[in-house]
């Protein structure tokens, strides 16, 4: 097709362009790759930050209004009749107020597991991350060793053709600055090597502290859990009594509870 | 043009790098042995090769610049993975637990509770009545319930103080981590920068190089150690080592000499600048009859807080010209345009370097500094 082939000629006639169309297009899928990946990396932590502190301000907001109920449920109820109907609801309403007031603690909790969860993996990755380097660095270092063998032995080859001639001055330069910057890696190598050690001993302990901080932060929702069950049942259990007041003054007398050593 | 494939290869490598989770070493060990394998002559002959070494030091400069990107991806990525735990960590504390219910309150109603209905409680204790029993039992019952409450409310403050103590011990061990962490990335990142400036460099020495070569020399004495036939050799006495006129080259196009152009420029801590404080700037400039081609690479200090990039890198080219100030068309890794300025400076190893691009957010678009020859 002619066509087709004009459009192939235009290309290899044109190789510099054709690199700068790659050059340019490749820039912008990395770029918005790096992009992506950054966002991805952020939006978690921003998210759950929010998250965490919505959940907060919910929980501080029920506790509020469970604790202002709960406090003033005694005086509330101390003037009025044993079967005003108004007492089972004020114990009633307290005791919604504490099961909201648990739900959103169990909530904020839960939300504060997982991002600690988060956490610990985070942890556990930049171990993942810095352990091998006890045996990278190594490697790195004999790579540079090459490198640096290298330019010695091209700067040696240049010494001696270029027989001190003025003109070849800038390229021996070249190499003299480039050998210097050899050696900076080099240097940062070794130093890089020295930290490493310690550095994995202290992700280390951050892990296992962290590890321990998702336990206890699992254990402290499951004293929560346990701590609502007592709250509901002791509502109960004062909701009983009212009722009981009430019936006495009915004069409802239910059956009295048989001692338990009797029963037999 | 193949110094320019070169170089626009290199570009795509290292705009790669951003992308690329994990480097093996593999990549560039290949791109190395291939360079060190391609001329291993390339010095020896370049006091004799002449205008015959150019093709072969574009050769190598594609060769070190496909090793050079390779190995700062490696570098790049295997720096960046630190920085970014190091950033994570940064910004994640190990906080304690807000205290959302206070254990102490709740204790507090729970013993004022248990003493109302202990005390209502021993009023009907020895009442026969049997409806008075009933409401005895409601009271007992209720009373159990508040101690059960207040054991489990007691349960849970311990457990939320063992999670306090631990969040403690956690900011400890991160505290730790971060007296440790930055020398370890910081490390890394110089290695990676110097990789980086290494390439600039090599990217400046095989043209170097070749214009070397290209000006007739004569040898101090004995026979230069050779593959070109020995006829190609200019041979000069060991007397006039020292007398010799400088190598004799084309004059001028600008009204200064080249090489108050041509070179690796760097900026030096302390070195004058206008506009956005530079932290480093590579310039590499290169003359090839008579037209310049050449890359600026600069990282700036930018005020604290800022979500812009420091980081510029541009390839600039134009005919050299016959005025002091050569002003050149350049176009930014993200393909923003503007024009440079190179002006020599007094001294002959300093030029002042003027740059202005078309405004993109977050990117440094002008910039004004002194750069010393390298």
């Amino acid at each position: 097709m002619p066509g087709l082939s004009k459009a192939q000629d235009s290309v290899k006639l044109n190789p510099l362009i054709a690199i700068r169309m790659f050059v340019i297009r490749t820039a912008s899928l990395c770029l918005l790759m790096a992009a992506s990946a950054a966002a991805q990396d952020a939006a978690p932590n921003a998210a759950g930050r929010a998250a965490l502190a919505a959940l907060e301000q919910t929980a501080r907001q029920k506790t509020a209004e469970w604790d202002r109920l709960a406090q003033g449920l005694d005086a509330s109820i101390r003037g009025m009749l044993p079967c005003d109907p108004k007492a089972a609801a004020a114990i009633t309403e307290v005791s919604k107020a504490s099961e909201a007031r648990l739900a959103a603690l169990s909530a904020y909790l839960q939300e504060a597991g997982r991002q600690k969860t988060l956490q610990t993996a985070a942890a556990r990755r930049m171990l993942a991350s810095v352990e091998p380097l006890g045996a990278e660095l190594p490697m790195e270092k004999l790579d540079v060793q090459q490198e640096q063998l290298g330019v010695r032995g091209q700067t040696a080859a240049l010494s001696d053709s270029a027989q001190r001639r003025s003109a070849f001055n800038g390229a021996q330069d070249a190499l003299r600055h480039i050998a210097s910057l050899e050696q900076q890696r080099s240097d940062a190598v070794d130093s890089a090597i020295s930290h490493t050690d310690a550095t994995a001993a202290a992700v280390r302990g951050l892990l296992a502290e962290l590890e321990k901080q998702e336990a206890a932060l699992k254990e402290t929702q499951a004293a929560f859990v346990a701590e609502g069950a007592r709250w509901s049942a002791y509502y109960s259990a004062r909701l009983a009594r009212a009722q009981t007041e009430c019936n006495i003054t009915k004069g409802v007398i239910p059956a009295p509870a048989q001692p338990r050593g009797k029963q037999k | 043009m193949r110094g320019r494939a070169a170089l626009l290869a290199f570009l795509a490598g290292v705009l790669c790098l951003f992308a690329q989770s994990t480097q093996s070493r593999d990549g560039y060990r290949g791109a190395y042995k291939s360079w060190r394998e391609a001329d291993p002559a390339l010095e020896r002959d370049a006091g004799t090769a002449g205008e015959a070494l150019t093709p072969r030091t574009a050769k190598a400069a594609d060769a070190a610049a496909a090793f050079s990107a390779a190995r700062i991806a490696f570098l790049r990525d295997m720096s960046d993975r630190q920085a970014e735990n190091l950033r994570s960590l940064r910004a994640t504390e190990a906080q304690p637990l807000p205290n959302l219910s206070s254990a102490t309150d709740a204790i507090r109603l729970a013993n004022r509770e248990i003493g109302a209905v202990g005390s209502s409680a021993s009023a009907f204790a020895n009442d026969p009545d049997p409806a008075i029993q009933q409401l005895r039992q409601a009271f007992d019952r209720e009373q159990s319930a508040l101690a059960a409450l207040k054991a489990a409310i007691t349960a849970r403050q311990e457990a939320e103080e063992e999670a306090s103590r631990i969040a403690s011990a956690a900011e400890q061990a991160r505290g730790k981590v971060l007296e440790q962490y930055p020398l370890l990335a910081a490390a890394l990142a110089q290695s990676a920068d110097a990789m980086r400036q290494e390439a600039t460099a090599w990217a400046g020495y095989y043209p170097a190089l070749a214009e070397a070569s290209r000006v007739p020399g004569q040898p101090v004495s004995g026979p230069p150690v050779s593959n070109a036939p020995a006829s190609s050799v200019p041979v000069a006495s060991a007397a006039s080592i020292g007398k010799a006129d400088p190598p004799a080259r084309a004059p001028s196009i600008t009204p200064l000499p080249l090489s108050r152009y041509v070179g690796i420029w760097g900026f030096q801590p302390g070195n004058l600048f206008h506009g956005p404080e530079p932290e480093i700037v590579d310039v590499v400039v290169h003359e090839e009859n008579g037209r310049a081609t050449g890359t600026l690479y600069a990282r700036f200090k930018l005020p604290p807080g800022s979500t812009g990039d420091p980081v510029l890198r541009f390839n600039f080219s134009g005919d050299f010209r016959a005025t002091r100030i050569q002003t050149f068309a350049l176009q930014t890794s993200d393909g923003a345009k503007g024009t440079i300025d190179l002006i020599p400076g007094g001294p002959f190893n300093v030029l002042e370097v003027n740059f202005e691009t078309e405004i993109k957010a977050g990117k440094v678009h002008q910039g004004d500094m002194l750069v010393v020859k390298q």
